[in-house]
C-alpha cells in the first residue's frame, strides 16, 4: 500500500504553491499596505525567508527519522500525551481553516457572482465537493495540485500583464519610508499568507527521492513569495497607497480595472473569480485531507476517509458562526493566527530540538 | 442496489431545479448613465435620474420608436433613489456596464453628497471602477434629457460614454474616471473632471471642474484645461495655434513630457516645471515666393509656440493659486512621491502653504515635422 502512495518532487513544489496560494491573495495588498504602507513587499520577503526556516526544520525532522511519518515521528519523540494534546490542536486548526475557507469563498462568490443563492448552499457544495477529494490519499491531492499550480501561474502572469498599460510606476515612491514599529505588524499579516506549506508534515515521508524534496519545497515557498511581492507592486502601482489602503480585495478590483485599448476585455472579474475558486479549492483539500488524518490518528484509525463525512457538518456549523466577514476575521482568523502559530511553527521546531537531543542522548 | 439508484437519482432532481440567480440578458436594463442632483424644490434631497436604451427600438426590425428611456425619482439618498426607480421599471437594472455618472451642478457643490457618492459608487460590487465621472453645467437631469435630442447620438454605448472614451484627438477635456479622480483625492486633495453641457443641437464636453476636497471650486476653460493636463504630462495630442510674425502657425502636439523639480530657498518652495513637447507644424503660409524653412525660422517657430503655452500655463497657475487655492497640478502627490521628508513638513497644511510656494512652467516646444511642403 505504501508504494502506491508516492508523491514525486514536482508534485510536493506543485502542492506548497497551490495550498499557500489561497483566499488570501485577494487580499493580501491592502493588509500590507495598512500594516507597513509602501514597503510591504519587505515584510514578505522577511516572512518568506522566516517560512523557509519552518520548512527546512520540517525537512530535517524527516531526515533524521527517514522511514517514519509524522504521526511516529511525534508520538516517539514527544511521547503519546502530549504529542496528542498537539494533534488536537492542529486538528481544530484544519477545522477552523476548512471553515475560513469555505465561508470566505461564500462570501465572496455571493457579493461578485452569484446574489441571491444562499450562503448555506454555497458552503455545502463546496465542502462537499471537496469532500470527495479529501477520501482519497496524498498522491491523489499531490496530482490535483499538479494540475492546478500552472494555472495559478498563468492567472498571475496573465493578470500582470494585461494591467501593465494602466499602471502608474510611481506610485510605488517613496521606498523605506516606513516606520520601523511597522515592520514587525507586516511580518505578522504577511506570514499568515504563507500558511499552508504544514501539507509538506504529511507528504514528505511519502516522497519519491529523499534527496531533492527539501529543494522543491523551499523553491515553492519563493515562487509564492515572487507571486506575492508582483500582485503588491502591481495592485501599488495602480491605485498608490491610499487606494490600497482603501481596497479590501485590491487583486479583484484589479481584474476590474483592466481597460485594454479596443474594449474587447472588460470586467473580466466573473473570469477571475472562477480561477480563484480553483486556486482556494486546491487550498480546501490539503487541509481537509490533513484534518481528516489527524482525527483519524489521534483515534488510532489507519483509513481516513471514513472521517470525512463526519467532519463535514462541523466544519459548516463552525464556517456559519461569525455573523459577518469582519467577525469571521476577527474570530476564526484571529483564533487559525495563534493556534497555527503553535502547530505550523512551534510543533515541528519542538520536534525538531527534542529529537536531537535525544538522538544525542542515545549515541552517549 | 437498484432502489439506492433510484433515491439517488430522485435526489438529485432536487438540484436541477436551476440557479437562484438566474436571469435572461433581455431581463435586465443596462444603464448607460446615472445622473445626480440635489432637488432644487421642497421635499427630498436628491433627484436620480437613470438612462437606459430601449431594446425593442435598435436593430433591423425594431418595434418601437423612443430609443432612450430616461426615469427619475426623488429620494433621501442616493441608493434609494435607484431602488425606487427600479419599483417603475419593468426589469431588474444591473450597473456592472455603466458608462457615466454625471453630476448635477448644486451637488458637486456639496461635499458631503460628493462624499456619499463616491463612497456608495466604490462600495459597490458590479459597477466597474473605471466608470466615467462629469460635471453637468446645470442639473444632471436636464442633461440627460436633452441626449436624447441630441442630432448625433449613440443609442447602444451611450453617446456621453463613446464621447468619453478612447482617444480623442484633443486635450481640451481629459476624460475622468472614478479610480483615478479618488486617486488624485487621496494625493493631494484635488481633482478635475470634464464638464458637458447642451448647446443648441449638440451636446458639448469641455473644460474642467475643480474639485477641491470633494467640493466644487470652480470651471476651468478649454485651453486652461490644456494648460493643466500639460503640466502633468497626461497630454495625448493637442493643437496650439501661436501667433508668428504677422499670422498665427498651428502646431499639432503627438507626445509630450512633464517633470517637475524642487528648489529650495531659505525655506521657500519652488517648483520648476520642464514640459517637452513634440509635433508637427500643420499651418503655416502659402507665399508667392518659395521660402526655404531654415533652422533658425524654425527655432523662432519653437519659441513663438512656447512662449504662448508659457502664457497659459502661467495664467492657469495664478488661477489655482489665488483664486481657487487648489492644488490641481500635483504638487502634492510629487512631493509625496519623491521628497517624503519635505511632504511631512508640509502635509498639515499644505492648502494654506500651496498658494504662497513659486511653480514656473518652462516649456520646451520642438517641431519634428514640417509636412509635404519645405
Amino acid at each position: 500500500m505504501e508504494g502506491n502512495k508516492r508523491v514525486s518532487n514536482k508534485q510536493i513544489r506543485a502542492m506548497v504553491v497551490s495550498t499557500i496560494v489561497g483566499v488570501g491573495i485577494l487580499s493580501l495588498p491592502n493588509q500590507l499596505a495598512m500594516a507597513s504602507g509602501n514597503d510591504g513587499w519587505v515584510s514578505i520577503l522577511v516572512a518568506g525567508l522566516l517560512t523557509i526556516g519552518v520548512v527546512v526544520f520540517i525537512g530535517k525532522i524527516f531526515d533524521i527519522y527517514p522511514d517514519k511519518d509524522f504521526f511516529q515521528i511525534g508520538r516517539e519523540v514527544l511521547g503519546n500525551g502530549i504529542f496528542s494534546i498537539f494533534l488536537i490542536i492542529l486538528f481544530a486548526y484544519f477545522i477552523a481553516l476548512v471553515a475560513f475557507l469555505s465561508r470566505s469563498l461564500a462570501e465572496l462568490i455571493r457579493a461578485f457572482l452569484l446574489a441571491t443563492t444562499p450562503t448555506e448552499v454555497i458552503i455545502i457544495t463546496f465542502i462537499l465537493c471537496t469532500s470527495y477529494i479529501a477520501r482519497e490519499e496524498i498522491n491523489i491531492i499531490g496530482r490535483l495540485a499538479y494540475h492546478i499550480y500552472p494555472l495559478i501561474l498563468i492567472s498571475t502572469a496573465a493578470l500582470i500583464i494585461v494591467s501593465i498599460p494602466g499602471l502608474d510606476p510611481t506610485n510605488i515612491l517613496p521606498l523605506f519610508q516606513s516606520n520601523v514599529k511597522e515592520v514587525p505588524g507586516g511580518i505578522r499579516t504577511s506570514f499568515f499568507s504563507f500558511v499552508g506549506y504544514e501539507i509538506l508534515l504529511f507528504s514528505f515521508f511519502y516522497s519519491e527521492k529523499k534527496d531533492g524534496r527539501l529543494k522543491s519545497a523551499i523553491q515553492g515557498v519563493l515562487i509564492v513569495m515572487l507571486i506575492y511581492v508582483t500582485i503588491f507592486f502591481t495592485t501599488l502601482a495602480q491605485y498608490g497607497l491610499h487606494g490600497l489602503q482603501r481596497q479590501a480585495y485590491p487583486t479583484l478590483s484589479l481584474v476590474k480595472e483592466i481597460d485594454l485599448p479596443g474594449f474587447f476585455v472588460e470586467n473580466l472579474d466573473g473570469v477571475a473569480m472562477a480561477i480563484w475558486v480553483l486556486i482556494v479549492f486546491s487550498t480546501m483539500a490539503p487541509s481537509y485531507y490533513s484534518a481528516a488524518k489527524v482525527f483519524s490518528n489521534l483515534l488510532n484509525v489507519k483509513d481516513h476517509s471514513m472521517f470525512i463525512l463526519p467532519i463535514l457538518p462541523i466544519a459548516y456549523i463552525i464556517s456559519l458562526l461569525p455573523q459577518n466577514t469582519v467577525t469571521l476575521t476577527e474570530t476564526l482568523g484571529k483564533f487559525l493566527d495563534y493556534s497555527g502559530l503553535i502547530v505550523i511553527v512551534i510543533l515541528p521546531v519542538l520536534i525538531y530540538f527534542v529529537g536531537i537531543y535525544k538522538l544525542r542522548r542515545n549515541k552517549k | 442496489m437498484k432502489k439506492t439508484a433510484i433515491v439517488l437519482m430522485s435526489v438529485s432532481l432536487v438540484f436541477m431545479s436551476g440557479c437562484w440567480d438566474m436571469a435572461e440578458i433581455n431581463e435586465r436594463i443596462f444603464p448607460y448613465s446615472v445622473g445626480i442632483d440635489l432637488n432644487p424644490d421642497e421635499g427630498e434631497r436628491y433627484i436620480v435620474t437613470i438612462s437606459y436604451p430601449n431594446i425593442f427600438a435598435i436593430g433591423k426590425n425594431a418595434t418601437q420608436e423612443e430609443r432612450i428611456y430616461n426615469v427619475s425619482s426623488i429620494s433621501s439618498t442616493i441608493y434609494e433613489g435607484i431602488r425606487q426607480v427600479n419599483t417603475r421599471i419593468p426589469y431588474p437594472l444591473y450597473f456592472k456596464h455603466l458608462g457615466t455618472i454625471v453630476i448635477g451642478k448644486t451637488f458637486a457643490e456639496d461635499q458631503e453628497s460628493m462624499r456619499k457618492l463616491v463612497d456608495s459608487t466604490n462600495r459597490d460590487f458590479t459597477i466597474s471602477k473605471r466608470v466615467r465621472v462629469i460635471t453637468a453645467e446645470h442639473m444632471a437631469h436636464d442633461l440627460l434629457k436633452s441626449v436624447p435630442i441630441a442630432v448625433k447620438q449613440e443609442a447602444i454605448e451611450g453617446t456621453l460614454f463613446n464621447m468619453l472614451k478612447g482617444n480623442k484627438k484633443t486635450s481640451r477635456y481629459i476624460p475622468q474616471n472614478l479610480t483615478r479622480f479618488l486617486q488624485e483625492m487621496d494625493m493631494g486633495g484635488v481633482s478635475i473632471m470634464p464638464r458637458a453641457a447642451f448647446h443648441g443641437e449638440d451636446l458639448k464636453i469641455f473644460g474642467g471642474c475643480v474639485f477641491k476636497n470633494f467640493q466644487f471650486v470652480g470651471h476651468l476653460g478649454e485651453l486652461q484645461n490644456r494648460a493643466v493636463a500639460l503640466m502633468r504630462g497626461n497630454i495625448k495630442e493637442t493643437l496650439v495655434v501661436a501667433p508668428f510674425e504677422d499670422i498665427c502657425i498651428s502646431y499639432s502636439v503627438s507626445s509630450s513630457k512633464a517633470k517637475k523639480q524642487l528648489e529650495i530657498n531659505e525655506g521657500d518652495i519652488k517648483i520648476t516645471i520642464h514640459v517637452e513637447t513634440e509635433g508637427v507644424l500643420r499651418e503655416y503660409i502659402y507665399t508667392d515666393e518659395v521660402v526655404e524653412i531654415t533652422p533658425d525660422i524654425l527655432n523662432e517657430m519653437e519659441k513663438a509656440i512656447s512662449k504662448t503655452l508659457e502664457e497659459e500655463t502661467k495664467e492657469v497657475i495664478r488661477i489655482l493659486q489665488k483664486d481657487f487655492k487648489a492644488d490641481g497640478l500635483g504638487i502634492a502627490e510629487y512631493l509625496q512621491k519623491f521628497h517624503p521628508k519635505i511632504w511631512e513638513e508640509v502635509s498639515d497644511d499644505w492648502e494654506g502653504i500651496f498658494p504662497g510656494i513659486t511653480i514656473e512652467p518652462v516649456i520646451d516646444a520642438k517641431i519634428r515635422r514640417m509636412g509635404l511642403t519645405g
